[in-house]
């Protein structure tokens, strides 16, 4: 996992785009280590740059470029396969906007991980929507902002 | 000093223990920690690789690999991504 994270943070950099480590990574840094099956990244990328993602990620990488311009363009999460590894990193899209440039990296030195409250704040987005409470949600930070 | 949880997380784990078990952790880097998740996880990847190999000593290490790739990202995406699964796939495993 560790091979493939850092050929796709490279991958990234190279192509100028930020990204953060999120789930079990960020919560396993800021928390407790656990077991992950993959990783994931939220990431800062728009339909067009899928493409050239594909291009460097190829030969090192299984990368579905169809389902990944629908992926993003629905801020739904695609996959990268990393074939040497088998290791699976999922890709979540940000929207614009969405996060600050502290809470996104450029870094292809080492696997930039989002800090607590961003990594917190996404899986709690993203409970509330397993759970089909997203609107409850939203309420709910409207008040607090309120 | 005791720590109690609400639900059944470390439930098993003595009040004494856990104290330890959280200092150590408290006390890692984030690096460390990031060196964990990865120790954890190539753990798994061995453990399933050696009970594979138990379970087929004529397979050759190409085929443990795709056996393991296989119980960890299905065998449908498994088929996608090099275009084969291995054979026996309803094979029950004794």
């Amino acid at each position: 996992m560790n091979d493939a994270l850092k050929a796709i943070v490279e991958i990234l950099a190279r192509l100028g785009l930020r990204y953060a480590a999120v789930g079990s990574i960020a919560s396993s840094v800021h928390g407790l280590p656990r077991f992950t099956n993959d990783a994931d990244l939220l990431i800062d990328i728009r339909v067009e740059q899928i493409s050239p993602l594909a291009d460097l990620a190829r030969g090192a990488f299984y990368l579905d470029v169809e389902e990944a311009e629908r992926a993003v363009a629905g801020g739904r999460a695609f996959n990268l396969i990393h074939f040497a590894s088998a290791a699976k990193v999922d890709l979540f899209p940000c929207g614009p906007g969405e996060f600050n440039s502290a809470e996104l990296s450029r870094s292809a030195e080492a696997v930039w991980v989002a800090p607590g409250g961003t990594a917190i704040r996404l899986q709690v987005t993203g409970w509330a929507a397993r759970l089909g409470v997203a609107d409850l949600l939203a309420r709910l930070r409207e008040e607090l902002a309120g | 000093m005791g720590h109690r949880f609400s639900h059944g997380w470390l439930a098993d784990t003595h009040p004494d223990a856990l104290r330890v078990f959280l200092d150590l952790n408290h006390g890692m880097s984030a690096q460390q920690k990031y060196d964990r998740v990865v120790e954890m996880y190539e753990t798994m990847n061995a453990t399933c690789a050696a009970e594979e190999r138990r379970l087929r000593p004529d397979a050759d290490e190409r085929e443990i690999f795709l056996r393991v790739a296989a119980r960890r990202l299905g065998w449908d995406l498994m088929r996608k991504v090099w275009g084969r699964a291995p054979p026996e796939r309803d094979e029950r495993r004794t």
